[in-house]
């Protein structure tokens, strides 16, 4: 764990909300730790040009666990998926969502940088919104972390991903890079804030997006923690998404 | 928002096999459909080919819509043809659909079009790009390939195949979303049926032709799951049609007299994902939906092991024929019907059912249930019998009419005499088109239609028991013949003879015409030739354009077969109706198209797509006289015409390009183009040779219901004080004998040609300089007077001394209630007179003239500046207010309390407490007029209107400097 890892419930690093099922593409923090979370999160896409919405909400059940001191496994399991496209003959689906499985190593711990890579794989089981295709998703990404003056630290992700639809057509087979940058500060171990500047490029179209990402944070005592943040772009094309939102409750073992 | 629960439902999802074009159509390879269906035969045969010259499929008909280019796909016992890539029809954007379809033997096709979509919207259209034959021995096969229209990266590929014996088409489409966003997809088979033609029968709790209506916001809730989709109720030479899915177990849709849409459920499609849709589409003789159903059974018997049996029965109609009155036989398990029949002459029917159910036999007569019986079938192998049916007698009536004692072409309007008289003939067509009291037949098909009857000789026709008023017309320049307070008897027959003599009304040196009419080559009519024809005839209209939408025809065989070719001038046009919205509006993104246009003479070439004139969607008007002219309308002497200007909507789409355009009647226009709705008038469209402007006549009357005169009188004024002026012309825009009357109302027009000789150039030219005035039955003379001067309106600039004198002569037939006259200056009535002469006599030939008066024109004209005066005649109009202060009257005074209010807004219960209101209408239509009255008589033959006639302008340049418009 790098040294700047503290062992509280308070959540850290960049914010989870993501816009991509399964989070794929969405970073990663630095530490590591033993942890259950529940919680919620949607996504919001209104064209309403072409008469077009797309509403997805998830209860989502996630987890890490610190294998070693720099190294962990993680896992996102949205329970269930409700995906929805507005539209003039407008259609739905209500069943389990998109499970992914990851790993993070943390490596070169300095005064004052951490660094780690991590990916994950998203495993096709949203079978609700499944036609024919299987989409398999996979990211790799590199994430960073230094300390800036007292508890307000600065951090940086950069992640590729990917999808590949087996049984599917043409168009399945898509590629992006994600990159963030931001800050987060707590007061003491029950209440943080963390800010960040999200930007994607090449999975839809040169620039997907460009979207600040407020996060606030909350903990008690030991092990109970709580994040509630959002991605909102400022920067997109018509079906970039309005916000993506996320609710997480943690609970640190 | 349709719904898909549990792991279990969205494992039933999985499609059948693979994808036969993952990549788009490059190198692409679909599979049959339908895999599991054989049907046997001696013989049978496949063929498919391009139409040439030299190799046609000899489809025959206005429905018929093959053209040179387009694919047969055939076997021994149907003719599918697919159309060419640049022969789109209706609401496609390009071709690759299906536009006739027939039965060996019946080479008169009644099949109207299907076209591919995942939605409703124009994006969501199949844009086909490639199309190719294939032979593959005994099967043969066409395949087609694109993308959806408003998504490149979503491929398409649709093969459909035709194989020996099959009394169908195997139809397999798959579509992929190559884009970056998940999509909701209705994979359909768009059926368009027009409104008027075949109507859609689906097996489904009080389904049958009875479907939910809805809107563009309501259609998720008009969804039904359904075994099949079949069509009928076409007027013969016609067959029934059927949709069976292969690929699910039930179509999913939603359907009306308009289009019916049908496929899988729709379904949320994520980027690189697929959906494939299978389905069996068949044809059979005859106009009941039966014959589709029997085909369906069949498949879903191969399908899905669903046994049925044949049930046999009999309608007994007392002393006439089962087909004389109309019966529909609709077999029903409980509160779902699963056939239904129109018994032969005999009375006698044979249709399949499925097996092991109980049915009740339900037989509807004269438009209404008249007779019932049940019955039980079991097994597949013991077919069934129902006891004859035998319904009450009818009567028999035989109506002789001759005009000037000779027997002639006439049309008998058939009242209901009394109240109870009305209430027990009430009826219509398979739940469609009702209002028909008495019902005689499709209000929509030949003669008889609804209450209406085409006369030539002795025609005898059934009806209902009960006392009637029969009334026979020629048009309005004759008298009216009646036969009032008639019993009629069951089981009695009698004659009834119908007099008539034309009057000297129509004035020397004119020729009436109505330059909006419809027949069977319109998606929206299917009145056929030869009753078309009749009708032109018995309303004694001498001119006539041919404006069938999107299409022409020529009823010059019709006219040959009646002996009537002296008696008429025809003009082939066509009346391009916008189906495809697009966005071309930048005050609004809400696409739209631009209304409704039409063009004569063109050029009609059976062999040619849409029959001759111009594919003419995505255009605005401009644009769209430029392909309309490269396609062979005469622009130098022919005419463009703007139809019913003002108005809502039609199936989604606007019919009036004033409402499409978004004009505001209190701004003016503007040559500063910018995409707002003020300078789209002027607007000359990329590529166009012609500005939207250009357009020589406007419609100010449109349909026997003079309900929208003021709407079209307020656009075509509005254009006045800009000086911008287009003749006005009053057309019947008649579908069929029933809603609108053919010319009523007419155009009269002041020309030296006649029909005999006719010249369309010398008469076009005189109906483009306004030499005419628009007529239901009152005819206006008008002339201004200036020394030895005499000018008649026009849209000629006169420069009239202040000794001019108006001259107004008012005449009409005795039957026609002329009671008002109006001057109209500048938009405002400057003049009403009331002191006109009223017949003694109705059913006479006599006091036809009702007023000559002469009018200084000095008292008419404003104390400065330019004036325009029309004349109109008829009936007081009814108030109007314009509460949404766009500039065109929307409410009447329809609860009669003297003031026009929110009170009189029908989807009003407060005041909104603004000035301006968002929620409007309707305007007030003039009160039934009560029986045995002169607006009564009036009314029976000119359904819903009220005398009107108006003039063509006098525009008057005061100051000597021009006529450019004035200030009100």
């Amino acid at each position: 764990m790098s040294h700047f890892c503290e062992e509280m419930a308070l959540p850290s690093g960049p914010v989870v909300a993501a816009f991509q099922p399964g989070d794929l593409g969405a970073p990663r923090r630095l530490c590591t730790r033993d942890e259950l979370a529940f919680g919620g999160g949607g996504v919001i896409v209104a064209d309403a040009d072409h008469f077009y919405g797309h509403i997805v909400a998830t209860g989502d059940l996630s987890g890490s666990y610190a294998v070693r001191e720099d190294t962990e496994l993680f896992f996102n399991a949205e329970i269930v998926r409700s995906d929805g496209i507005l539209g003039a003959i407008g259609s739905s689906s209500l069943a389990p969502g998109h499970l992914s499985l990851g790993a993070m190593h943390a490596f070169a711990p300095l005064d004052n940088f951490g660094g780690a890579l991590h990916g994950r794989l998203v495993l096709p089981t949203a079978i609700g919104v499944y036609q024919h295709g299987h989409p398999f998703g996979l990211d790799v990404g590199f994430t960073m972390a230094q300390p800036l003056v007292g508890r307000l630290y600065a951090h940086e992700d950069v992640t590729l991903f990917g999808q590949a639809v087996f049984g599917g057509g043409t168009g399945g087979l898509r590629g992006g890079v994600g990159v963030l940058a931001g800050v987060e500060w707590s007061a003491g171990k029950a209440f943080g804030l963390v800010g960040d500047v999200h930007a994607g490029f090449g999975y839809a179209t040169a620039i997907d997006e460009v979207s600040i990402a407020p996060g606030f944070r909350f903990a008690g005592g030991k092990h109970f923690g709580a994040e509630l943040s959002a991605l909102v772009p400022v920067v997109g094309r018509a079906r970039t998404p309005l916000a993506a939102a996320d609710l997480r409750l943690s609970w640190r073992l | 928002m349709r719904t898909t629960l549990s792991l279990l439902s969205s494992l039933a999802l999985v499609g059948c096999g693979d994808i036969g074009c993952p990549d788009g159509p490059d190198g692409c390879s679909i599979p049959s459909a339908c895999e599991g269906l054989a049907f046997e035969c001696d013989a049978g045969s496949t063929e498919a080919y391009v139409i040439t010259a030299d190799h046609t499929p000899g489809l025959t008909g206005p429905i018929a819509l093959s053209a040179t280019g387009d694919v047969v796909l055939a076997n021994d016992l149907i003719v599918a043809v697919i159309e060419a890539l640049d022969h789109p029809h209706d609401i496609a954007p390009t071709g690759g659909g299906l536009v006739d379809l027939t039965v060996r033997g019946e080479p008169a096709d009644a099949f109207r079009h299907i076209f591919h979509a995942t939605g409703l919207l124009p994006e969501d259209a199949a844009h086909y790009d490639t199309i190719t034959i294939l032979d593959e021995g005994d099967v043969k096969a066409v395949l087609v390939t694109g993308h959806l229209d408003g998504y490149p990266k979503s491929k398409v590929a649709t093969r459909y195949e035709i194989r020996p014996c099959e009394p169908g088409v195997r139809v397999r489409t798959e579509v992929i979303n190559g884009g970056p966003d998940p999509l909701s997809w209705f994979v359909t088979d768009a059926w368009y049926f027009g409104g008027r033609g075949s109507l859609p029968f689906t097996p489904g709790p009080g389904a049958g032709f009875d479907h939910p209506s809805f809107g563009l916001s309501t259609i998720s809730a008009a969804f039904r799951d359904t075994p099949y989709l079949a069509t009928g109720g076409h007027e013969g030479p016609s067959a029934s049609f059927v949709e069976v899915a292969c690929s699910e177990d039930l179509l999913s849709g939603f359907h009306s007299a308009e289009l019916s849409a049908v496929g899988p459920a729709p379904a949320v499609v994520y980027p690189g994902d697929w959906m494939v849709f299978e389905r069996f589409i068949g044809a059979a003789p005859g106009p009941s939906a039966a014959g589709g159903v029997d085909v369906a059974l069949e498949v879903r018997r191969q399908l899905h092991d669903e046994p049925y049996v044949t049930l046999s029965g009999s309608v007994e109609v007392p002393g006439v024929r089962a087909d004389a009155v109309e019966t529909s036989v609709v077999i029903l398990e409980g509160d779902v019907p699963w056939t239904q029949v129109f018994p032969d002459g005999d009375g006698s029917f044979d249709v399949r059912v499925p097996s092991n159910k109980d049915y009740t036999v339900e037989v509807r007569a004269f438009g209404k249930v008249a007779g019932q019986a049940s019955v039980s079938v079991g097994d597949a192998d013991a077919d069934a019998t129902v006891e004859p049916i035998v319904l009450d007698a009818p009567a028999q009536i035989t109506l002789d009419a001759t005009v000037d004692g000779e027997r002639d072409q006439v049309q008998v309007f058939v009242v209901a005499a009394d109240d109870a008289t009305a209430d027990a003939t009430k009826g219509d067509f398979l739940g469609y088109f009702s209002g028909c009291a008495p019902y005689l037949g499709n209000p929509h098909g030949n003669s008889p239609a609804c209450n209406r009857v085409l006369v030539d000789g002795p025609t005898t026709i059934v009806l209902e028991p009960g006392l009637y008023d029969f009334y026979a017309s020629v048009g309005p320049f004759s008298t009216l013949a009646a036969a009032r307070h008639i019993t009629v008897e069951a089981g009695v027959s009698q004659t009834l003879p119908l007099s008539l003599d034309m009057l000297p009304v129509q004035p020397e040196g004119t020729l009436s015409g109505d330059f909006h009419v419809h027949g069977a080559a319109s998606f929206d009519a299917q009145i056929g030739d030869l009753d078309r024809a009749r009708a032109f005839l018995a309303s004694r209209v001498q001119v006539i354009a041919t404006t069938e939408h999107d299409a022409a025809w020529d009823y010059a065989d019709a006219l040959v077969t009646l002996g009537a070719t002296d008696r008429l001038a025809l003009m082939i046009g066509t009346e391009s109706t916008g189906h495809i919205l697009f966005p071309y509006r930048t005050d609004d993104p809400f696409p739209r198209v631009t209304g409704h246009w039409n063009f004569w003479p063109i050029t009609f070439d059976p062999d040619a797509a849409w029959h001759g004139p111009a594919w003419d969607e995505l255009a605005e008007p401009g644009l769209l006289m430029t392909r309309q002219r490269d396609a062979g309308w005469d622009d130098a002497n022919g005419v463009v015409e703007l139809n019913h200007p003002v108005g809502g909507l039609q199936f989604g789409r606007d019919f009036g390009w004033a409402s499409a355009a978004g004009f505001h009647l209190n701004e003016p226009l503007s040559h500063d183009y910018d995409g707002t709705p003020q300078t789209l008038f002027f607007h000359q469209p990329d590529g166009a040779a012609f500005a939207n402007s250009d357009y020589d006549v406007q419609e100010v009357m449109n349909g026997t219901n003079n309900g929208t005169f003021l709407d079209y009188r307020a656009f075509w004024f509005y254009l006045l004080d800009q000086g911008i002026v287009k003749a006005g012309v009053a057309n019947s825009d008649s579908h069929s004998l029933t809603e609108n009357v053919i010319a009523t109302p007419r155009t009269l027009v002041w020309t030296d040609t006649t029909v005999q000789d006719f010249d369309s150039a010398a008469f076009n030219a005189d109906l483009r300089a306004g030499h005419a005035i628009g007529t239901n039955g009152p005819v206006i003379v008008a002339e201004l007077r200036d020394g030895d001067a005499v000018a008649v309106p026009s849209v000629d600039v006169l420069t009239p001394s202040g000794a001019a004198v108006l001259h107004v002569e008012i005449s009409a037939a005795p039957w026609v209630p002329v009671d008002e006259v109006r001057i109209i200056v500048n938009g405002e009535v400057a003049q009403t007179l009331t002191d006109l002469a009223v017949p003694t006599d109705p059913f006479g030939d006599g006091d036809l003239d009702r007023l000559s008066v002469d009018v200084q024109l000095a008292d008419l004209l404003p104390a400065s500046g330019d004036a325009w005066i029309v004349i109109e005649a008829g009936h007081a109009l009814e108030a109007a207010a314009d509460l949404d202060c766009d500039g065109i009257p929307d409410t009447g005074d329809n609860n009669r309390d003297g003031a026009i209010d929110w009170r009189d807004v029908a989807e009003l219960t407060a005041d909104p407490g603004v000035d301006c209101f968002d929620t409007i209408g309707p305007l007030a239509e003039p009160p039934d007029p009560e029986r045995g009255t002169p607006d009564a008589w009036f009314r029976a033959v000119t359904p819903g209107g009220y005398p009107l006639a108006f003039t063509n302008p006098f525009l008057v340049d005061v100051d000597g400097n021009g006529f450019s418009g004035v200030t009100r």
